[in-house]
């Protein structure tokens, strides 16, 4: 356990030391801390949230980016298995008329997390205790008249500590034991070439691959190969439509055959109906066939459709009416939401929000916040959330917190 | 007029994939790019550390390391999971 706290405080300092630099280097940050007391099934649970975003041009062409999102309540928190929660993204794009690459480092810390089965066909009966997640990734695409290319390559290593159980029939109780710390990578690779037919029309060809270290690694290997056509198309200075087919061979030796050959299409709509008024309507479709392409199978599919209106009153554009819907029946992924915000005087802004998943919960929110101009923003909220069956007791989280520019 | 027409054919391939499928068999959830913003809820809660991130910080699930047991959908703000 010692190991564990001096492993997150290392990481921890790394972290800050990041932050200082950005906050010292970047140009348009936002800082944002908020308090909140959760009450639901059990005992008041107090949870704190920092979230820092910031981006910086060192040259026209050379772009820094560092987010970090910092999560953490003094017991578990309904379905999170961890205490502490701490997502960091660093990024640097470089950018030239024919070339572009960028590297990124993102990293996830956790702290007192709970025992999973991360790897359930590689080890039954063991768990892990996730400390850290490290992920680099390196992307180059290059453009040359009509064709593209580009190539990525993402490896990630998830530092854990695997706990085993043993029965003790003298005592009739189960003893975890903790073992050491060790380091689990996987490897994302992959790289895509397109030709751009017509001024709307792009058809391309794409090889992915992906591969696990560790015991039994080859159930988690991935080969993937497929053809691919986008259109983009701007049907007049309101109307945008965007759509794409998707044909992949994937190769998995825990995948049936009959899921071999994935067939993704998807067509979007978007247009603005008014001056302000802004919308969308998607569909998404993945199916898939054996290799005989004999009988196609459903996999998931979704509709959606969204507005956004600003309200002319306001010239900050900071009072809004957004409503949504997603209709996905088939992995009962539906939900249907809506977000009002609107200033009341001066400064003073209210917000209420609703999000209902038919399947699993719903949450109503609030929130009264009075805007700095340029400067920052203080607020106070309030949420409900009822999960399904009605059973379940329900969550009231009421905080206040705080946002600064600078 | 020509993007119309290509248009019209997608819509007809996937009316087509629609009405071919056979009822939903093989659970797989995706992520919907458009939607997705990077903010890491997904892989806050997934039990199987089966989500990753793409070079454009956009949740990725590794198939083959996904449980199937949906408890990113719940929690994704943006509804981007289906
Ligand atoms: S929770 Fe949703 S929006 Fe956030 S990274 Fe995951 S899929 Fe993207
Ligand atoms: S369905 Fe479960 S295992 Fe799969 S990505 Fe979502 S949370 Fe992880």
């Amino acid at each position: 356990m010692r190991k564990v706290c001096s492993s997150m405080s290392k990481q921890r300092y790394l972290l800050i030391t990041l932050i200082i630099l950005s906050c010292s280097l970047a140009a348009q940050n936002s800082w944002k801390t908020e308090f909140i007391a959760s009450v639901g099934d059990k005992e008041p649970l107090w949870i704190g949230r920092s979230n820092l975003n910031a981006e910086l041009y060192i040259k026209p062409n050379l772009a820094l980016n560092f987010r970090t999102k910092l999560e953490s309540s003094d017991a578990l928190e309904r379905e999170f298995p961890q205490k502490t929660w701490s997502n960091s993204a660093l990024s640097i794009k470089y950018t030239q008329p024919l070339l572009t690459a960028e590297a990124s480092y993102r990293s996830t810390l956790w702290g007192s997390s709970k025992a999973l089965n991360l790897y359930p066909v590689d080890s039954p009966g063991l768990d892990f205790r996730r400390n850290a997640e490290h992920q680099s990734s390196l992307s180059l695409s290059s453009e040359f008249q009509k064709l593209r290319g580009s190539a990525f390559a993402i490896h990630r290593q998830l530092r854990a500590r695997p706990v085993s159980y043993v029965y003790d029939w003298q005592t009739d109780t189960t003893i975890s034991e903790v073992h050491a710390e060790k380091g689990l990578d996987n490897v994302y690779a992959g790289a895509d070439a397109a030709y751009q037919i017509r001024p709307y029309l792009r058809a391309g060809a794409f090889v992915r691959h992906s591969e696990a270290h560790f015991d039994r690694a080859d159930s988690y290997r991935m080969d993937a190969a497929g053809l691919n056509a986008e259109l983009e198309h701007k049907l007049d200075s309101n109307t945008r439509i965007l759509g794409h087919f998707v044909w992949t061979n994937r190769f998995n030796e825990n995948l049936s055959p009959e899921s071999r050959n994935l067939l993704q299409s998807g067509v979007r709509i978007q247009r603005t109906l008014l001056p302000g008024l802004n919308s969308f309507v998607s569909y998404q479709n993945n199916s898939c066939t054996d290799a005989g392409l004999d009988t196609l199978y459903l996999i998931s599919n979704q509709i959606r459709a969204q507005i956004q209106y600003h309200f002319s009153y306001d010239p900050d554009k900071d009072s809004y009416l957004l409503a949504g819907a997603k209709f996905s029946k088939s992995n009962e992924a539906s939900a249907f939401f809506s977000e009002a915000q609107s200033r009341i005087m001066n400064r003073l802004y209210a917000r209420i929000g609703w999000k209902w998943l038919p399947e699993l919960y719903v949450q109503y929110n609030g929130r009264l916040g009075y805007f700095f101009y340029g400067l920052g923003e203080m607020y106070l909220l309030y949420q409900k959330h009822e999960p399904f069956p009605l059973q379940t007791a329900d969550f009231h989280y009421l905080g206040f917190g705080s946002s600064i520019y600078f | 007029m020509k993007a119309l027409v290509w248009l019209c054919l997608l819509l007809l391939l996937t009316t087509c994939l629609v009405v071919a499928c056979k009822q939903s068999t093989f659970t797989e959830y995706t992520i919907d790019r458009s939607s997705c913003n990077g903010c890491g809820e997904c892989s806050r809660v997934c039990p199987n550390d089966a989500i990753y991130y793409d070079t454009l910080g956009k949740a990725v699930i590794d198939q083959s390391r996904c449980s199937k047991c949906a408890k990113c959908v719940a929690v994704c703000p943006n509804s981007a999971i289906y």
